[in-house]
């Protein structure tokens, strides 16, 4: 038995050194890689850091690189169609077979929004009374936090309708149990948040800081949200100060707009960054022809591959976004823009298809297949023009009007053909069809028809060649439905809708 | 380090030829067991004077020899041992048991045991099985040999890892990979086992239940692999052995995959686009190309390998070592690829004095490994389309698919100019020293690193068809990971004398270990020629593309550790054992500590009188045991919240960036898995038949899971403690010796093992997607169903009229001759609603079955193995089968559906215009099950001596064929693959693996 309390004995030294042994000392974590959140927000790049990040998030696929949101915003509407039948989300909002388990990417639009907004209330948070960052810079990193929550929210809403809404840095248990909130009061709040981004805002930044949002992006921001809420004379004096105050002018010539290298050009208010190899979009291949359906003649496809190589271009896209069939039939003859909008013949080769060339970009060495650094345009000047017009014709009547819608038009006949003498109704009708010419394929007119509560009666009239969408469309389309996943996440969602827009 | 061997073989070539002077002395000795035990009856005979005699009861003989005459002492159960003698007195001869022999000594936890004391279930492989199998690794050589483990290599790769589930797996998100214990120093359960010489090792011990495991606590939970490498422990005293091993061999590829020839495929192409009303990629389809690219990418490939080793002691058995050295090197099937390795290991035990010893165990390795450089599913399903030229008419390498005139990566070119390879060097070991600090009590410290150097090289030449048609330049980059871990352990021992009826044995201990991992990368773009590559990164002239980033991980944990194993009267046998386990990776919470206890009874039957009265069980042992042990489940870090850099870009420059990456978590702790046992070992007929059966039920609490949240969160998932899995199975294990004549032998070792894996509880949810390989969901964990399960959408055959599609209700665009598929909720659209269960990657039973054959001095091993109710998810199917031109296609469509030919199952060409209508289906679901001839070794061992050789102790050849015959109904190459890798949960998935090889070798073994 002696040897069983030397053996306890020397069993309790050494477990008693495993406890001299500072254990919590040893087992303290050493993140050496890892950023914590808490220990941020301490200079102003740190805040710039973050706010950067908020424009990070429109780079994601459901949103602007591979054209996610364009499903909710650019197709199902009368100016794009793709070329040939498919499944997938491009199907139902094409064919407007829309259902809650078939969003048509709905759910990629929604994460991102809200990962920015997440971003932005934090970064709100730990900017507000902090005494470490900049005056000047605090003032301008407010602005640019709320102009791109209050896009986030201005998307959700025309796309959702009422959605979840907050806008502190709420803990997650708080933020997950939200239930939709009205849009009417949400856009109030955004029109408000703008006009503070406005005034924080710079009118113009340097050379390497383009692509951030001005104060002339909040202000357009801001018109949007106005006409929405019909709040006419608001949009009219917003749109005629950017008019007016901005540095921002129309180029003389239309196509020049859209190049490549004419990037940052002056009509364009905000864009969002591309740039081939480290930061590329895939969406500009989705309206570059692929060469095995062209041309019209088969047998000349080798000559026009070799036509194409002997310019460095290539038909190397999908071919999937082109014309649709009436609006290629309506869009006037003489019209300048037309070409831009629609090519039936390329070097000489007839086609099978209408294509885009304002938004392809054919060019092999700086924007080859599925690696093309072409902007994203968001907002240019000639929509401003055109939303001037729209709001003091509502607000007033045309006479005023016509000044803005001509602005436009100058450029887009020769000999010039400005618009005079119409009523009120003919001019709103008159609009409608100058923003179809001008703003085609940008990605305004789904949310210009369902603005204007025509949406349904367009589809249902405008000539398709790929599917047959006037036959399915229903008036609860003009919303998409909250995402099927996010109502199993969150029941709450269905608590003032139990309907889900229609879709239930 | 050769030049040590050379010196220590020619010591030993010096020991073993020491010709002395003829005197006859008289000598005695004590024969004992590798546990210290005496043996009684052991034949000691001098082979000289012929005189003979047998130990005593207390193990000790005495003997009259001459010095150099050669000494044999053999016992029945024992190898014989024999040894020259030189003069040592007395002599201590071990006497190791034999393979066959039940009465084995099993290594577990921190310790050994005789498996007839053991309260748990533990499975051993040994001897022969390990040795010289045509692998880098030794995990494949223990498929089918150990019950309840499923090994599953995931592909053909030379030095590709498989997949290890012992009794299933516990876990979702976190790793279900056993730990792997190197002679006692734990590398963890990512640890490379390339790195490890498969010759030096000696056995193989898997741990299985609760009081098993529970001595390594909080990794444990997923079973323990001991490997014990070779040592002179237990040789002859004053004696070295030099042992000299090398194979050669070739590797065919096994099985091919039937596609359409280019001509088959043009005709397929054009009758697609036909039906859809497209132009036709092919003006005249008999004038195409048809290349067969797997052919041309594959090869007869050579494997070789050359073990040296000196092992054996001290004159006076103070000193006992093993030293060796290892050439490895495989190529593979695919050209390009390959590992070669450079091994050492020394292995040195000294005893300093009665009560003092130290000693080490070193392991050092360098690999050399050149990676695939095709991607070989991709390859299979598009790249190389069997009517794609390899050349165009100039000669350079094609760039396009023919049919999508996509730029396609050319796997010809690929193997050309790529280069891609990893070195490793790795050192790993311990240094222990062993103080008996009083009778029956022994302190051991142990002391060791593993050092890890990891550098992947790589280069894309702008020569590359998809660089060159871009004029973009090559790319290249290096990545490096350095990283240190240590280990102390601090044992004490206390066996105590405690009289006839009572065996008592304590273990106590504290241990330490961390971890810390440094890497970094860099990338460059645009080099204008391919002559620097990797080597001068700078040379990327495209600096806005290049990327660089470095990344830094550590962990520690602390542990207290206690066993006490009891036993009355040599038939009640009972076990105690508890660790507390102290982990960083939970430090942020309350919950950094967990204490895993468990406890075990045995009985051993066969001792009772009234069984020993039957006559009929030589033993017989009930055994049962419960207990708990743990998992950390999830990397470091993981309870902090982190802000993830990502880039913005303003005017085309980049410009730093964050967003919240993952919220955090401070009530996170362990994954808890409670494990009954229950376990019969019987022997029978002189110990001729013997079976082991299992029963367990084990029940994983806590899982760690990152939980999805709403997305209005701004966050994806937060990891929580939820959920729970069941693993239940039964385990046979059936040993028996069919013949047994002087001249010969048959031996047979049969394995079944069969689990049920069930998913209880997943926090709420009723599933967890898992992967979609195709369209959809292709694998899931689903509540009450294995992990994970295959689901989809039953494939119904063809549409066979318009009135069929027209009754079935379905919209959207079906045709006949198109795919049907079944609306299972009939609302006439397909969507994942209609998706149902399909199939499990979880086998009903696996198995194994080794037969041995000794005729004189022959031996005949013959291993089957195979797995019986798994079905595999093959995602080529999604394009082979049904449908689009630009991909390849199985040489089955030659019978689709055509209007000639309307009652095919096989969908019509052109059916299909998007893939995202074949959703995940029922078609893309076979059959695993399989049997595979695995090994067959015909060996010839000659006893040099009956050849009159002088110096060379055995001579030994073999011929062995590896994975000559597979019996499956599998489409592709073997159904044994996952395109998921080691992932852990979404097993069973096929894309077309990097193919595995039917192995022919050659080898020779000698002893000197």
């Amino acid at each position: 038995m002696k040897n069983n309390k030397k053996f306890s004995c020397l069993t309790g030294c050494v477990l008693a050194i495993g406890m001299l042994f500072s254990c919590d000392k040893f087992l303290a974590e050493d993140p050496r890689a890892v950023l914590s959140p808490e220990n941020f927000f301490n200079s102003d790049v740190e805040v710039k850091a973050a706010v950067n990040g908020v424009y990070a998030a429109l780079y994601t696929d459901g949103l602007y690189r591979q054209h996610g949101i364009n499903h909710a915003l650019g197709y199902g509407a009368d100016d794009l169609e793709p070329t040939r039948s498919g499944d997938g989300a491009l199907n139902d909002i094409c064919n407007y077979t829309l259902s809650e388990a078939r969003g048509a990417r709905g759910r990629e639009v929604w994460i991102s929004f809200y990962k920015m907004i997440q971003d932005a209330n934090v970064a709100l948070a730990k900017l507000e009374n902090n005494e470490r960052i900049s005056t000047q810079y605090k003032s301008q990193a407010t602005g640019e936090l709320l102009f791109l929550r209050a896009f986030a929210y201005y998307n959700l809403t025309n796309i959702f309708g009422d959605v979840p809404y907050y806008r502190e840095n709420l803990s997650i248990d708080e933020v997950q149990v939200l239930e939709r909130h009205n849009k009417n009061l949400i856009r109030n709040d955004l029109i408000a948040d703008l006009q503070i981004a406005q005034d924080a805002l710079p009118g113009n930044y340097q050379t390497s800081e383009l692509g951030r949002a001005s104060k002339w992006a909040a202000a357009t921001l801001a018109v949007k949200i106005l006409l929405w809420q019909e709040r006419w004379v608001e949009a009219r004096d917003k749109s005629v100060e950017i008019i007016v105050g901005s540095p921002h002018r129309l180029l003389a010539h239309y196509g020049d707009v859209f190049k490549l290298a004419n990037a940052y050009n002056d009509e364009l208010i905000w864009c969002i960054d591309f740039v081939r190899d480290i930061n590329p979009q895939g969406f500009t291949s989705i309206f570059v022809p692929r060469l095995s359906d062209e041309p019209k003649v088969s047998s000349q496809r080798p000559a026009l591959r070799a036509a194409l190589e002997a310019r460095n271009e290539g038909f190397t896209g999908n071919g999937l976004a082109a014309p649709m069939l009436g609006f290629v039939e309506d869009f006037p003859r003489d019209d300048l823009r037309r070409p831009h909008n629609i090519v039936e013949n390329y070097l000489g080769f007839d086609l099978n298809y209408p294509y885009m060339p304002k938004m392809w970009n054919l060019d092999q060495i700086n924007s080859p297949r599925g690696n093309h650094g072409d902007n994203f345009i968001v907002f240019r000047l000639a929509d401003v023009y055109l939303m001037a017009a729209e709001a003091e014709n509502e607000a007033n009547g045309p006479d005023q009007a016509y000044q803005y819608v001509n602005k436009i038009r100058e450029r887009a006949y020769a000999p010039e053909k400005p618009l005079h003498g119409l009523s009120q109704q003919h001019f709103r009708q008159a609009i409608y069809d100058e923003r179809r010419w001008e703003l085609a394929a940008e990605f305004h007119r789904r949310m210009d028809l369902i603005r204007w509560g025509i949406l349904v009666d367009v589809v249902k009239n405008t000539k398709t060649r790929t599917y047959n969408p006037a036959e399915n469309i229903m008036p609860h389309h003009v919303l998409f439905p909250i995402p099927e996943e996010e109502i199993l996440l969150n029941p709450n969602l269905l608590t003032t809708d139990p309907t889900n827009n229609g879709y239930r | 380090m050769t030049r040590r061997i050379y010196y220590l073989l020619v010591l030993g070539l010096l020991f073993a030829n020491l010709a002395l002077a003829q005197q006859q002395t008289r000598i005695s000795g004590k024969i004992t067991d590798d546990q210290g035990q005496q043996l009684e009856g052991a034949t000691i005979s001098a082979s000289r004077s012929g005189h003979v005699t047998l130990s005593s009861g207390d193990g000790t003989f005495s003997l009259d020899i001459t010095k150099g005459e050669e000494l044999s002492f053999s016992l029945v159960g024992y190898q014989t041992v024999k040894m020259v003698y030189e003069g040592q007195q007395p002599l201590e001869v071990q006497l190791m048991p034999e393979h066959y022999n039940l009465d084995e000594v099993v290594v577990v936890g921190y310790g050994t045991m005789r498996k007839e004391k053991m309260t748990g279930a533990v499975g051993s492989v040994k001897g022969r099985d390990l040795e010289n199998i045509p692998s880098p690794r030794v995990d494949q050589s223990l498929q089918g040999r150990v019950t309840g483990v499923n090994i599953t290599q995931v592909d053909g790769t030379p030095g590709a890892p498989s997949v290890i589930r012992i009794r299933g797996g516990n876990s979702i998100q976190g790793s279900n990979d056993p730990l792997f214990v190197i002679d006692g120093f734990i590398v963890g359960s990512d640890f490379n086992l390339n790195n490890l010489n498969t010759n030096d090792i000696q056995s193989i011990d898997i741990l299985k239940d609760a009081t098993a495991i529970a001595i390594y606590g909080t990794r444990g939970a997923n079973g323990v692999i001991l490997i014990t490498t070779k040592s002179g422990v237990g040789k002859a005293m004053g004696q070295s052995t030099v042992a000299f091993n090398t194979y050669y061999g070739i590797q065919y590829l096994n099985n091919k995959v039937e596609f359409l020839d280019g001509y088959q495929h043009a005709a397929y192409a054009n009758e697609d686009a036909e039906f859809r009303g497209t132009t036709l990629p092919f003006i005249n389809p008999d004038a195409v190309p048809n290349v067969n690219w797997v052919d041309l990418i594959t090869r007869d490939a050579p494997i070789a390998n050359a073990d040296l080793s000196v092992s054996g002691r001290s004159s006076e058995g103070k000193i006992s070592y093993y030293i060796s050295g290892n050439y490895f090197n495989q190529l593979g099937i695919i050209e390009s690829s390959g590992i070669k390795r450079y091994g050492f290991r020394s292995n040195l035990n000294i005893d300093l004095s009665d009560k003092l010893k130290i000693g080490w165990n070193m392991n050092l390795s360098r690999l050399n490994r050149d990676n695939t450089k095709v991607n070989f599913s991709a390859l299979l399903r598009q790249a190389a389309l069997t009517n794609r030229a390899v050349y165009d008419d100039e000669g350079r390498y094609t760039y396009e698919n023919p049919v999508s005139t996509v730029v396609t990566r050319n796997p010809k070119a690929d193997i050309d100019l790529k280069v891609d390879h990893d070195l490793v060097t790795n050192l790993f070991g311990s240094l222990f020293l062993e103080y008996e600090l009083f009778d029956n009590v022994t302190f051991k410290s142990s002391f060791g690193p593993k050092l890890n150097y990891l550098k992947v090289n790589q280069y894309n030449p702008g020569l590359l068809p998809q660089n060159l048609v871009i004029n973009i330049g090559g790319d290249g980059g290096i990545i490096t990971n350095s990283s240190i871990e240590l280990l102390n352990e601090n044992l004490i021992t206390y066996v105590p004398v405690l009289g006839e009826d009572h065996e008592l044995d304590v273990l106590g201990g504290f241990t330490w270990q961390t971890y810390q991992a440094e890497n970094s990368r860099a990338f460059g773009y645009g080099f204008p020629n391919d002559v620097l590559q990797y080597n001068s990164l700078a040379n990327g002239s495209n600096p806005i593309r290049n990327e660089i980033g470095s990344d830094w991980d550590s962990w520690q944990l602390v542990s207290w550790l206690g066993r006490a194993n009891y036993q009355l009267k040599g038939k009640y046998l009972f076990t105690l054992v508890g660790r507390v386990d102290g982990s960083s990776r939970f430090s942020g919470s309350d919950n950094a500590y967990g204490f895993f206890p468990s406890a075990a009874v045995a009985w051993r039957l066969g001792e009772e009188r009234f069984i020993k009265d039957l006559d009929v069980f030589n033993n017989l042992k009930l055994r049962m045991s419960y207990g708990s042990a743990g998992s950390q489940a999830i990397p470091s870090y993981r309870s902090l919240a982190l802000l993830s850099d990502v880039t913005a870009y303003f005017n085309d420059i980049p410009q730093y960036a964050v967003q919240n990456g993952r919220p955090f978590n401070n009530n996170l702790k362990w994954e808890t898995t409670n494990q009954f046992d229950a376990g019969l070992e019987a022997t029978f007929f002189g110990n001729r038949l013997g079976f082991e059966l299992d029963y367990y039920d084990k029940l994983t609490k806590d899982l760690l899971l990152n939980v999805q949240i709403p997305r209005q969160t701004g966050f994806e998932s937060k990891l929580q403690n939820l959920g729970s899995i069941r693993n239940r199975g039964l385990e046979l294990k059936i040993n028996s010796t069919n013949v047994s004549r002087p001249n010969f032998e048959w031996h047979s070792v049969l394995t079944l093992s069969g689990n049920r894996t069930k998913v209880l509880n997943l926090g709420g949810v009723d599933f967890i997607d898992v992967v979609s390989p195709t369209t959809g969901p292709g694998g899931r964990i689903i509540v009450g169903q294995p992990v994970p399960v295959f689901v989809g959408v039953e494939y119904l055959g063809t549409w066979k009229s318009q009135a069929e599609i027209d009754a079935s209700g379905q919209s959207g665009q079906q045709q006949v001759g198109g795919p049907r598929f079944k609306d299972t909720d009939g609302d006439g659209v397909l969507t994942l609603n209609d998706f149902e269960v399909l199939g499990s990657a979880q086998p009903d039973f696996i198995g194994g079955i080794q037969n041995t054959f000794i005729y004189k001095n022959f031996t005949l091993d013959v291993f089957v193995q195979g797995t019986y109710g798994n079905e595999i998810y093959n995602t080529l199917t999604q394009t082979a089968f049904f449908g689009r031109p630009e991909s390849n296609k199985y040489r089955e469509t030659l019978n689709r559906w055509t209007p000639d030919n309307p009652n095919s199952n096989i969908p019509r060409a052109g059916a299909v215009a998007t893939l995202g209508s074949v959703y995940s289906n029922s078609e893309m679901v076979e059959d695993g099950s399989h049997i595979r001839l695995k090994t067959v070794q015909l060996s010839y061992n000659l006893r040099a001596e009956e050849l009159g050789i002088k110096r060379v102790k055995d001579i030994g050849v073999y011929f062995s064929g590896n994975n000559l015959l597979l019996i499956s109904k599998f489409r592709l190459f073997d159904p044994e693959v996952s395109s998921y890798g080691q992932d852990n949960i979404a097993a069973g998935f096929s894309a077309g693996e990097y193919p595995y090889g039917r192995t022919l070798t050659f080898g020779i073994k000698a002893t000197f």
